[in-house]
């Protein structure tokens, strides 16, 4: 699959050994499909519905129309509008703060982590802690905190999600760099005069990325669940903007009289979370070395 | 081993002390005015501004937080902007409620993950470890708040069979438990399951199996004692996510805990509440973190030498400095 030329068909690249092994995973596989239909519905949602015709307008006329009714397959809620237009328009939300969250705690974690790690001393000492004090906080109560302050909006929300996020990568950084940081390829380089950025980022961050990698996928499935749950008490994405954690808050009001409001946004949110767990599981059976075979 | 105890108390202070400072800077720095806030967009300037006097908010900040922190060594956590009593009392009142949920949680996930998990592990790939490992994927997927809305629907609403709102009697906080339990129930279960995987294939298995030990010995003597560490590890860990869940249960059940005094202090920048209550959160968190750390050495007595080591080395250090 990673071969190009003609000349290399006998040596197997290491991508592409990890993906055979992913595709052996059948759930994975299946969580990787249920990603895609989301990437696809949401990236194309604007091909097939009219945002602010359909996920925003209000109409008096189609309220509460029970799931299956001609025309709207998951029905109406409290306003007249499509449930499946606005569960669409969530899931859109939903992965840019999968994608995001997990990109910025990666990204800053990465760079706090590898600075700690590899100088330590002083530097090390300074930054961990800093880090502990921020493990100390739940970081879901932490992202109240920040978005409370900041207040809601999906910038903040990001923000508030990927600021909570950023210790635990730090740590994990920093105990594969100090694992790595005396072994012999990192010593050869430093012979050959590499800098030190360019040690930490050639050779230690490369190292480290299967756990790394497998960590982000489940940092998206968390920072969905996050999200959500702030919109849902109102700190986060507000009304009528169609937000999964938001349609269930506005919904629970009449859940007892049209339970379709809650159930509906409750299971998109289970089957994205589930997805990436999936996919997480398989990363992390795929990218161990002692599963090779 | 009590020397250790008292050296881990007193490292809860500075981390104390810096959440309060970075969630009291965090609160205090960014716009938004809690007399506003509080009294609503309409209420007379006149007010507002004794409002303002009355707390202290037209100091500068390090002077307030100094103040405030002042204030919190002498026992003294301030009265809450919102509700005007004392932080203390509102705390008081409510952290039962909230340890209960909690705690609960955490013991109930243990009680059903950690069998679930061995009896998966221990007859892998049959129906019951099929079946566990499904209930653990679903159970980590589905978000607590939608959980908590669907059971208050159909177990209180529907079927009546508990009340609806948590937190009164002891049978309203059946509900907030078990809601709170999945999420943790399916790691701990994974976790078990994973870890005594590793441990059923050990070489003191087969020589315990092989000298003729009953099986039912092998698998909680020999497998499930050794596979007790990350166990633990995990339930430590699960502490602080059921406090971050307790926020959210206690908002769907409308129970007057922690949690429900932190969403609605936060919401209007009632820096004193937030703090204090955020403060008792961590010292909470912390206590049951070293907790856990002392169940370590219980189940694996080898850790208790690290302590007395350390004990012993600080003995040797006084010996030779006097």
């Amino acid at each position: 699959m990673a071969s190009s030329g003609t000349q290399t068909v006998k040596r197997r690249s290491q991508l592409g050994s990890v993906v055979r092994r992913f595709m052996r995973n059948r759930l994975s596989v299946v969580g990787l499909v249920i990603l895609l239909f989301l990437l696809i519905t949401s990236c194309c949602a604007d091909l097939f519905f009219d945002y602010d015709t359909q996920a925003i307008a209000q109409n008096a006329q189609g309220t509460f129309l029970p799931p299956g009714s001609e025309g709207h397959i998951f029905g109406t809620d409290q306003y007249g509008r499509d449930m499946f237009v606005r569960i669409v328009y969530g899931g859109r939300i939903s992965l840019i703060v999968g994608f995001f969250v997990a990109g910025f705690a990666l990204i800053f974690g990465t760079i706090i982590g590898a600075t700690a790690g590899y100088f330590g001393g002083k530097i090390d000492n300074i930054l961990m802690r800093i880090m502990d004090v921020f493990l100390a906080i739940p970081s879901m109560i932490l992202a109240i905190c920040i978005v409370a302050a900041l207040g809601g909006g999906l910038t903040n929300l990001l923000l508030a999600n990927g600021i909570a996020q950023v210790p635990r990568y730090a740590r994990i950084v920093r105990s594969s760099v100090m694992g790595l940081k005396n072994s012999e390829f990192v010593e050869a380089a430093r012979c050959y005069g590499a800098g030190h950025t360019h040690i930490i980022m050639r050779h230690i961050i490369p190292n480290a990325m299967g756990s790394l990698i497998v960590q982000a996928t489940l940092t998206m499935a968390s920072s969905i669940l996050s999200v959500a749950s702030l919109s849902f008490l109102g700190l986060g994405i507000t009304p009528p903007t169609p937000e999964w954690g938001s349609m269930l808050s506005t919904g629970k009001e009449f859940m007892r009289t049209h339970p379709h409001l809650i159930t509906i946004p409750g299971l998109a949110i289970a089957t994205s979370v589930l997805s990436f767990n999936l996919i997480g599981d398989g990363l992390r059976d795929a990218l161990d070395p002692r599963l090779k075979n | 081993m009590l020397r250790y105890i008292v050296k881990r108390l007193l490292m809860m202070i500075p981390i104390i002390l810096a959440i309060s400072f970075i969630i009291f800077s965090i609160i205090s720095l960014t716009p938004g005015d809690p007399a506003q806030l509080i009294l609503g967009a309409d209420a007379d300037p006149a007010l507002l501004e004794a409002k303002r006097e009355e707390w202290g908010l037209n100091d500068n900040f390090l002077v307030r937080y100094v103040k405030y922190i002042g204030g919190v060594i002498t026992g003294d956590f301030g009265e809450s902007y919102r509700t005007g009593n004392s932080v203390l009392g509102e705390i008081a009142s409510r952290l039962p409620k909230t340890m209960v949920i909690a705690l609960g949680g955490i013991g109930l996930s243990v009680l059903v993950g950690v069998p679930l998990g061995l009896i998966s592990a221990v007859k892998q790939y049959s129906f019951i470890d099929y079946f566990a490992r499904v209930l653990a994927m679903l159970l980590t997927a589905i978000p607590a708040f939608w959980l908590g809305l669907m059971s208050l629907l159909y177990v209180c609403l529907k079927w009546r069979l508990l009340p609806a709102t948590g937190g009164e009697s002891w049978d309203g906080f059946i509900l907030p438990i078990l809601v709170l339990a999945a999420s943790a129930t399916a790691t701990q279960t994974r976790t078990t399951r994973s870890a005594v995987l590793e441990s059923i294939r050990q070489d003191y298995v087969k020589m315990a199996r092989a000298k003729g030990v009953k099986e039912s010995r092998v698998i909680f003597r020999h497998v499930l004692r050794n596979s007790m560490l990350p166990v633990i590890t995990i339930a430590g860990m699960n502490i602080g996510v059921q406090m971050g869940g307790t926020v959210v249960i206690e908002n769907v059940f409308a129970i007057a805990g922690m949690g429900n005094f932190l969403v609605n202090s936060v919401r209007v920048k009632d820096a004193p509440a937030v703090v204090g209550t955020l403060m008792v959160v961590a010292a909470f968190i912390a206590i049951m973190n070293l907790v856990v750390d002392l169940i370590y050495t219980v189940v694996d007595p080898r850790l208790k030498t690290q302590y007395a080591t350390a004990k012993k080395r600080v003995k040797r250090q006084l010996r030779t400095t006097t």
